[in-house]
């Protein structure tokens, strides 16, 4: 299946096309911000219930914060929860990231130290996650701008062990592994080998921007070149893995979005 | 260092701009870039992020503003003010608070799109059906209903507050005027009240019953007005 990211820029063109064609749209799903669908009973979450009697929706959530010291917000969950029983969605994921502590949120997916430590506080914290929401949880690799001088083992590991423990599931975000290989010097393949297959149920593809002296991920541009050959060589080792276009900064209109998905269309079936 | 240690120094580095050197000595940069510079990286995207949520919920706010003033006074908020929400959107619920002490216009505007956006997520409203006799013995609960008095016509600004041309300096857009924001049915209604109305409804989201209401003569276009507005309310 490939999907797009849905932005509410282009709620009115596919609720016209709903109407006319739902074909048109030429995706197998979208994939929503879950947060942008907690606190509105207005027009996104008629666009999303509209959307959703013809397609399915997975849930990508930036702010569950699963790796902040903090406990969980079970208040968070809760609206989670009631959102994923009014939309059924077949995918619920977040980040393997924080995002703030005690209260502030900062609105960004940060990186931690990969130790054996905090290894066994985030799975801890998986696990109960997933009785709560009674499915397995998604959690995708992220573009991280800082490394730590306390880690003991690489993300691919870190993401590996947490699998193992949890039955947690991934989401590969081969752009953030790109932009991750390229500003810390590592090799991206290398990193795929040490991820197991079957945990990957979605793969995530995205621009990102050259600021001189780093690669920034700002999901702002088409897929670049070396990650649609990262895609390429590797989307056959992830049967089950699901194709997102993701797009948030310039958003193009839903035709040039569309372009992006005919080409993992076509590298996807290579 | 330990997972609580970082984070709390973290979050200090970007929210109070903190010179963390413990921090520093920890972290490995990527790139090219020095372990400061790294942190610049995290610093500068979360000011971004924010300026750029509170942009696009006070548009007009903005306009009305222009950009410098604008983003002066979003940036002390942002520091200030770091954000509670799991939601970027709901970001700068205090804002139009805050802008009272800069200024009482663009306080207005805030509180205007504030508004405005409160009601684009709440329920649709449907109008409720009240006999005659009873409407004087009700109170309303008007919570979903914002009253602004501006010596601006916010509504032109909030129009307009995207136009590229220069409509806006066109237009004359001091005059004083009285405002209702709420949900109708599904859109957002934002209504221009004369004096007389909008004392009545402020009195009215008091809890104060139309029969207990102190006050002359009114129109009765005016309670017509009164009543179209608050039939979506009971």
């Amino acid at each position: 299946m490939f999907g797009l990211g849905l932005r509410h820029t282009h709620f009115n063109d596919i609720i016209n096309r709903l109407e006319e064609d739902p074909s048109s749209l030429q995706v197998d799903f979208y994939e929503v911000i879950t947060e942008n669908f907690f606190e509105t009973n207005g027009r996104p979450l008629k666009v999303l219930e509209k959307i959703r009697e013809h397609f399915p929706i997975s849930f990508h959530g930036v702010s569950m914060s699963i790796a902040s010291k903090d406990e969980i917000d079970f208040n968070y969950l809760e609206k989670l929860k009631r959102l994923e029983d009014r939309i059924d969605p077949f995918l619920v994921s977040d980040h393997l990231c924080w995002t703030g502590l005690k209260g502030k949120n900062l609105h960004n997916l940060l990186p931690f130290p990969y130790t054996k430590e905090n290894l066994k506080f985030i799975a801890s914290k998986i696990q109960t996650i997933q009785e709560f929401l009674k499915r397995p949880l998604m959690l995708e690799n992220l573009s991280a701008y800082i490394a730590f001088k306390d880690s003991i083992m690489s993300e691919s590991q870190f993401l590996q062990e947490l699998h193992k423990e949890t039955g947690c599931k991934l989401v590969l975000d081969l752009n953030n592994l790109y932009v991750n290989s390229q500003n810390q010097n590592f090799n991206p393949e290398k990193w795929l080998q040490e991820i197991p297959s079957a945990a990957v149920h979605e793969i995530h593809l995205a621009g990102f921007s050259d600021m001189g002296s780093f690669l920034f991920d700002t999901h702002s541009c088409p897929v670049w070149d070396p990650v649609w050959e990262l895609y390429k060589n590797n989307k056959a080792k992830f049967p089950e893995a699901v194709t997102l276009i993701e797009w948030d900064e310039n958003i193009p209109t839903y035709e040039e979005l569309i372009l992006e998905v005919k080409k993992a269309k076509h590298y996807g079936s290579l | 260092m330990d997972l609580y240690n970082f984070q709390k120094m973290f979050v200090d580095s970007i929210t109070l701009k903190n010179e963390e050197y413990d921090l520093v000595s920890n972290i490995i940069p990527v790139g090219r870039l020095n372990p400061q510079e790294a942190l610049y990286v995290y610093q500068d995207d979360y000011k971004a992020r924010m300026r750029e949520a509170l942009g696009a919920n006070y548009e007009a706010t903005w306009r009305l503003m222009g950009d410098d003033n604008f983003f002066d006074v979003a940036e002390k908020f942002i520091f200030s003010h770091p954000s509670k929400f799991s939601n970027l959107t709901f970001y700068g619920d205090l804002f139009p608070l805050f802008l009272k002490e800069v200024s009482e216009e663009a306080h207005q505007m805030a509180t205007f799109e504030h508004a405005f956006w409160k009601s684009f997520h709440a329920m649709d409203s449907k109008p409720k059906t009240i006999s005659e006799e009873s409407f004087g013995e009700l109170s309303f609960d008007l919570s979903g209903l914002t009253l602004i008095h501006s010596q601006l016509r916010l509504d032109l600004i909030w129009q307009y507050r995207n136009s590229l041309s220069n409509e806006l300096q066109d237009m004359n857009l001091f005059h004083e005027s009285y405002f209702a924001l709420y949900k109708r049915e599904e859109k957002v209604e934002i209504e221009r009240l004369v004096k007389n109305e909008y004392e009545i409804l402020m009195e009215l989201q008091k809890g104060i019953r139309i029969i207990d209401l102190d006050i002359g003569e009114v129109n009765p276009k005016h309670w017509m007005n009164i009543f179209n507005i608050i039939q979506y309310m009971i």
